[in-house]
């Protein structure tokens, strides 16, 4: 419990300095609002059209998926909310050795890493995020249960995990490779947009790599499977429309336990 | 309290090919060499020890100070600060020591610096009155009331350093290492350093290790001297049995009144000599140099005198280059 006190209060200090100096600069946070809305409004339109117009994609109508693209931007909003810096930033200090820091304070490197970079104003994305999602439902005519409501909620937490722990994987990368490695970063954001469309369009080699390697068709396939009674399982079993919560943890814990082993390579930098 | 028992540290270097072939070769293929920093090292230092830990640039000093908190893992040999095996226990041993990177900063760029103290104040758990009564004789000692609600951006390297000391001594660490503590600092900014440490250590027995290239800190903080090179141990002991063992010499200039000097004591050498003024060389070892000016003295009217005798600096200088060869 005192490292509970401990964590959450340093997490706390963060979060109100980063708050603070994020609002000074206003133009930028606009400017990144108006990013979010012209970038993903044009994607989610443009799925409307495209859609719309060959009629079907795989089976799936437009607004179902544009389900599937709005669940995957809600938990990528939230993993990147608390992961992005540790993607983005923490590659960077375990080059120059400014690691060092993180390794001689009294906390969980991988946890002081993830809330020293805690990236607030994500959650602006974030609640469009929550729009988009709420958007998509209503032109499909469908009205969740309070219990569906709920799974919803536990499925993008899930989806966000898996998201996240892909994101610390690659964050682990930079332990183990030591020049700069862009290409590794790149691969995350090509992957992850396999999982925007319905996995059935897709040859069975990439199904079984989004389902068992790279588990991305948990973060919206399968659940909006679920929240649309479809039934379209290919060759995998339809218990796999509930087990997006689970699959989130395990990939995150497991992310996180190689990240933590990783430590072991690093190697400082003289000065 | 600090047991380094036959520690090596070894870096798997990669060797950079020359030339096109041998670089597209290198992608499938690298040679790589082990370079030791550190090589069987071992000490004992007691609870409120000074410690200077000196050596030329590469000579390991960083490796074992990142090795004492936690930052690298030994290749082989035993470290126990406290007890605990700092790689192992990071976390724990986080809390028992207090570290100072002179080229880097533990402090929060956006931050005024009293919201960094805020932040260990939480990091470490301290309760409230310690960290109240620190921060006010930290900023009293160390002069920092007039930037200590200024952002870090703002701040200049010595206003900077003297924050660092402070954050990394709030939780009143037992064991503190500090590295290059003083480099790029004013005079002003050095001397406040010092007596920083030095009053930390009368007043709550804390344990300081340091590694520093200039002597002076060496000279007003340490008792006790620890020199490595190329790794290796050469010397572990009294800063001032040092000084007599490797130093010891001394240079006189004598301006005499006479037109010529011209009895010589046979344990002196003549390193200069006009008509009424002489420069020698001698060795306290041989001659104290009481005994030396006596002898002049006796001599001659001496008109005017001035003494050099050899600093750490001069000593260390010696031995890095080989001129004074040490015995392991």
């Amino acid at each position: 419990m005192v490292s509970l006190k401990k964590y959450s209060g340093t997490f706390y200090i963060f979060l109100k300095n980063q708050t603070l100096t994020k609002f000074q600069y206003r133009g930028t946070l606009w400017a990144d609002i108006l990013f979010f809305i012209f970038g993903y409004g044009t994607q989610f339109y443009l799925i409307f059209l495209l859609v719309g117009k060959f009629g079907t994609l795989g089976g799936w109508t437009q607004y179902e998926v544009m389900l599937l693209y709005s669940m995957s931007i809600l938990s990528y909003t939230i993993a990147c909310t608390f992961l992005m810096g540790l993607y983005n930033r923490t590659p960077e200090k375990i080059r120059n050795g400014e690691f060092d820091q993180t390794l001689t304070k009294p906390m969980n490197p991988l946890i002081y890493e993830v809330i020293s970079s805690f990236s607030a104003y994500y959650t602006i994305h974030v609640i469009l995020g929550i729009v988009m999602v709420c958007v998509s439902f209503g032109l499909l005519n469908v009205t969740l249960s309070i219990g569906n409501m709920f799974f919803l909620i536990l499925v993008v937490i899930g989806g966000a995990m898996i998201q996240g722990g892909v994101l610390v994987l690659f964050s682990s990368a930079s332990f183990f490779l030591i020049g700069d490695n862009p290409l590794v970063y790149s691969v995350f954001v090509t992957l992850r947009l396999l999982n925007e469309n319905p996995i059935s369009i897709y040859p069975p080699f990439a199904q079984i790599f989004l389902t068992v390697i790279m588990p991305f068709a948990f973060v919206s396939f399968y659940p909006a499977q679920y929240f649309l009674g479809k039934n379209d399982f290919l060759m995998f079993h339809p218990m796999l429309q509930y087990l997006t919560p689970l699959v989130g943890l395990l990939v995150l814990l497991a992310a996180a336990a190689l990240w933590l082993c990783g430590i072991k390579q690093y190697k400082s930098s003289g000065n | 309290m600090i047991e380094v028992n036959n520690v090596s540290k070894e870096f798997k270097v990669y060797t950079r090919p020359s030339g096109f072939i041998n670089t597209v070769k290198s992608a499938f293929w690298r040679e790589h060499k082990i370079k030791r920093a550190v090589t069987n090292i071992c000490f004992n230092i007691e609870p409120g020890e000074l410690v200077g830990y000196v050596g030329p640039n590469g000579a390991g000093k960083s490796t074992t100070i990142k090795m004492l908190s936690g930052i690298l893992t030994p290749s082989a040999g035993d470290i126990r600060v406290l007890g605990i095996v700092p790689y192992k226990q990071r976390m724990k041993n986080a809390k028992n020591i207090g570290v100072v990177f002179g080229q880097r900063s533990q402090l929060y760029w956006d931050l005024p610096v009293r919201d960094s103290f805020v932040l260990h104040e939480k990091m470490y758990d301290i309760p409230k009155p310690i960290f109240k009564d620190n921060v006010k004789l930290f900023t009293e000692i160390l002069q920092m009331e007039e930037f200590i609600d200024q952002p870090v951006r703002q701040l200049s390297l010595g206003q900077k350093m003297r924050a660092n000391l402070a954050i990394a001594l709030l939780h009143n660490p037992p064991v503190i290492y500090l590295d290059e503590p003083t480099v790029g600092l004013d005079i002003v900014a050095k001397a406040a350093i010092r007596e920083f440490i030095k009053e930390i250590n009368k007043m709550q027995k804390t344990t300081v290790i340091i590694t520093t290239h200039d002597m002076t800190d060496i000279e007003e903080i340490c008792q006790r001297l620890i020199l490595i090179d190329k790794g290796q141990l050469y010397y572990d002991g009294d800063l001032h049995f040092f000084k007599q063992q490797y130093g010891g010499d001394y240079v006189i200039t004598i301006q005499v009144k006479s037109n010529s000097i011209n009895p010589q004591h046979p344990m002196l050498s003549v390193v200069e000599k006009e008509a009424n003024r002489i420069v020698i060389k001698g060795n306290s070892a041989e001659l104290s140099l009481v005994d030396a000016i006596d002898f002049y003295n006796r001599n001659y009217e001496i008109i005017d005198i001035g003494i050099k005798e050899s600093s750490i600096e001069s000593i260390l200088r010696d031995i890095y280059t080989g001129s004074i060869q040490m015995q392991q």
